[in-house]
């Protein structure tokens, strides 16, 4: 959160490691590589809590949950 | 503290100075945004590492003259946020307000990345908030020419001055002394105030009740150390020095809050990136694009992380560095034992036959070589590290490997230290600082010392060329180099193992998600890289050398007193279950024999006896507690054999011969791999355990470390042994 992935934050899918793990985010312009548990326990819930936003976490659970590389 | 105030003293011209001490300037920032080599500038040759109080984390500093004045620069370790959760992450705020037994600074610089304004803006906000005297250093300006951001609105915005710097090739650095100077005198600081929610501030006001008195005397702003507490202090926080009252409080506001249905955190984190947030649009001329830095690397990348053509580079670069430690490193170790031995020889030359050569030559130079001789390997080590780090490729290879050392519950960081333990566990436990937290360091430098590192390759290879045939088993396999494979097999799946117990017991930690951050690819920096390495060897010669150096001695003394009687009083082997097999040969005991180290090995000789070892293995086990491969030597003493070659041909053929009082071969194939699987596992390196003492810093760990590692051995090598009886091997 404090890297700035907030409600409402663009967070674009930049790739996926080639082992699957972890996934690599653009969060404000910057490069941030997390594991999948720690992005769907952590981030998406944290997305899922502000209602207006939940399209934008729908989103991203759909890109972290299997495509490889969605920009 | 004081030590480094009495080192710089004498550099400090009393008239120019008003106060004893020089001025402090602490250095702060975002990992990856190129602080340490500003640092590196600024400080120029005279950079000290010590060690902050009371933890494991390394304090870097320096004297800057600045005019007539110097001051004296510390580089705070790299943070996103001065939130923490445990005593080591808790060091920033201490060290930049001066809390914990640190001195108190003059001036923050914090150094944020050109092309990561929004997210390097987060920790500089922080420190607004502290209201500490702060000066931005705007540093890889060099990447962001296409679309440099407006420093003079930044610095206007903020209340601060900012300095554009690029740290890599110096430029902007006469700026940067010169902005420290002005503001070491005019000591600015923000008036900005980030507006949080009403309800939060209620909160705050309550925490500010029950700040320690340290802390409130500090000329910091209460509200932002309130806010630092609620948002560091947690049901299982590993901070020190909180005193109960503010832990109780500040879980109490939580839990508060959360049965209102607010998120703190979001409350806290929320509104000052919104403040960020706000002031961005004033920093650019147009909307922030991607920085053309970044672009370059996602090209770049699209090779490195490609699932097939990434893995071959890595595995090549992989090959590279392992081969640089295994082989390159050969002839310098070479060269530097040549060049202990000439230095022995000289000696033994020019100092009369006694205890006091013996202690010279053996103990001391002996000693001092077993130290110098590590320098190769951690040298080049250090130099891949730092290119790698430089390049951005080390968080590339955490990147492509997290996936596999997920599975050992480690870090993908991990990867190069447990790649290097194959050639020597010393610099592989060195490279463990590598890693931010500090359960992963510790969980690493616990099982690298199980692979299989090149100091038992000697012991391996005696073994298996005295005891096993050289015959082919499996349908075509050569036994010999099979087992040599295989011991290999056996360490990786033990280190695995243990990874997974030590993980889930001993060394369980708080979960800490991993933060990975792909820095964009950039020239690595040679010199800092030569720093680095300087760096670290002069730390392992200081701290670990010094231990080492002492434990050769004692090893000498265990090995060499007390000195047998003279040739015409020896008696028979007291040991009688033991015969020589070889009919001429004298039965004289040995020196090694009657000194306290050879007592001690009959003595344990009940103990080893069911793992399938007499007593003349139980010496060479304790004489390879120097090091592994002094095991081949130390036989080869009990056997009175000197000067040994590399071959040791006599000593397999002595090995081999050595029968029970039945006249069955004492030492069988199954004696052999009982012993080989004892080397694999026991901790039997006292260097490996001096540097474990250095990085953690604690005897805990390294004791731990011996009995976990010995016990294992036994377990295993026991099983081996009695289980192969009952088959009747």
């Amino acid at each position: 959160m404090e890297l700035g992935v907030l409600p409402g934050t663009r967070v674009e899918v930049v790739g996926v490691a080639p082992l699957g793990d972890p996934i690599e985010l653009l969060v404000r312009g910057s490069s941030l590589s997390i594991r999948r548990a720690d992005a769907e326990c952590v981030e998406v819930v944290r997305f899922l809590e502000n209602e207006l936003r939940v399209e934008a976490a729908r989103e991203s659970v759909e890109e972290l949950a299997g495509v490889r590389g969605v920009r | 503290m004081t030590t480094l105030e009495a080192l710089s003293t004498p550099e400090v011209p009393r008239a120019a100075s008003p106060s004893p001490t020089p001025p402090l300037v602490v250095v702060v920032g975002n990992p990856n945004v190129g602080k340490t080599s500003l640092f590196n500038h600024l400080t120029g040759q005279n950079a000290r590492i010590g060690n902050y109080p009371g933890v494991t984390v390394e304090r870097r500093s320096g004297t800057v003259q600045l005019g007539a004045r110097s001051v004296e620069v510390v580089d705070v370790p790299g943070t996103y946020s001065l939130a923490a959760r445990s005593a080591e992450e808790q060091i920033a705020l201490e060290a930049i307000l001066g809390l914990g037994g640190n001195p108190r600074p003059s001036l923050c610089v914090v150094v944020v990345d050109a092309g990561q304004i929004a997210r390097n803006l987060y920790l500089v906000v922080q420190l607004i908030e502290l209201g500490v005297p702060l000066l931005v250093a705007v540093n890889m300006i060099d990447e962001v020419r296409d679309d440099p951001p407006n420093l003079e609105a930044l610095s206007r915005v903020l209340g601060v001055p900012c300095v554009a710097t690029d740290g890599r090739r110096g430029v902007g650095l006469p700026a940067l002394r010169e902005a420290i100077a002005r503001a070491l005198s005019d000591a600015p600081r923000s008036t900005v105030a980030i507006p949080y929610p009403n309800e939060l501030l209620a909160d705050l006001e309550g925490i500010r009740e029950v700040l320690p008195a340290e802390w409130t005397s500090g000329g910091a702003r209460e509200q932002a150390l309130a806010l630092w507490a609620l948002s560091s202090i947690e049901p299982d926080d590993e901070l020190e020095g909180i005193p109960d009252a503010l832990r109780r409080r500040c879980l109490d506001v939580r839990e508060r809050a959360e049965r209102a249905g607010r998120d703190l955190d979001l409350e806290i984190v929320g509104s000052r990136y919104a403040f960020v947030d706000r002031i961005l649009p004033e920093l650019y001329a147009r909307v922030n694009v991607h920085p053309p830095k970044r672009k370059t690397s996602e090209r770049i990348d699209r090779v490195l992380l490609h699932p097939v053509l990434g893995f071959v580079v890595f595995i090549a670069v992989m090959l590279v560095v392992f081969q640089a430690l295994f082989t390159w490193s050969e002839p310098m170790i070479g060269w530097i034992e040549a060049g202990f031995g000439g230095l022995a020889a000289v000696l033994a030359e020019h100092v009369p036959e006694g205890i006091v050569r013996d202690f010279l030559v053996q103990g001391v130079i002996g000693g001092v070589g077993n130290v110098v001789v590590f320098l190769p390997q951690i040298l080049l080590l250090f130099f891949f590290i730092g290119l790698l780090e430089d390049s951005g490729y080390m968080a590339r290879i955490a990147y492509l490997m997290d996936r596999v050392m997920k599975a050992l519950g480690l870090h993908g960081r991990a990867f190069i230290p447990m790649l290097s333990g194959f050639a020597c566990a010393v610099p592989a436990i060195l490279a463990t600082r590598t890693m931010e937290q500090k359960r992963d360091r510790l969980l690493t430098m616990m099982v690298i010392p199980l692979m299989t590192c090149s100091a038992r390759l000697p012991v391996y290879g005696l073994i298996i060329a005295a005891l096993f045939p050289p015959t082919t088993v499996l349908g075509g396999l050569p036994l010999q180099a099979t087992l040599m494979v295989g011991m290999y097999l056996f360490s990786m799946l033990t280190t695995l193992i243990a990874a997974g117990v030590l993980g889930r017991t001993v060394i369980r930690g708080r979960r800490i998600p991993l933060l990975l951050e792909l820095p964009p690819y950039r020239m690595p920096n040679l010199l800092g890289t030569l720093r680095l390495m300087r760096e670290r060897a002069f730390v392992f010669l200081r701290e670990a050398g010094t231990v080492i150096l002492a434990c050769t001695v004692v090893l000498w003394a265990l090995l060499s007193f007390p000195k047998p009687p003279e040739p015409a009083d020896a008696g028979p082997a007291p040991a009688a279950a033991v015969v020589e097999a070889d009919a001429n040969a004298p039965a004289a005991i040995t020196p090694i024999e009657h000194s306290i180290g050879g007592r001690i090995g009959k003595a344990i000789e009940p103990v080893i006896e069911p793992l399938g070892f007499d007593w003349k293995l139980g010496i060479g086990i304790i004489g390879a507690f120097a090091a592994r491969e002094v095991f081949v030597s130390t036989m080869g003493l009990v056997y009175g054999l000197e000067d040994l070659d590399d071959e040791a041909v006599p000593l397999r053929e002595r090995m081999r011969a050595e029968v029970t009082t039945h006249g069955r071969p004492r030492y069988t194939p199954l004696v052999g791999l009982s012993l080989m699987v004892f080397f694999a596992l026991s901790c039997q390196c006292m260097s490996t355990l001096a540097v474990v003492r250095r990085e953690t810093r604690s005897f805990r760990w390294p004791l731990f470390m011996f009995v976990y590692m010995t016990g294992l051995a036994y377990v295993s090598s026991l099983l081996v042994y009695q289980g192969g009886r009952l088959l009747g091997l």
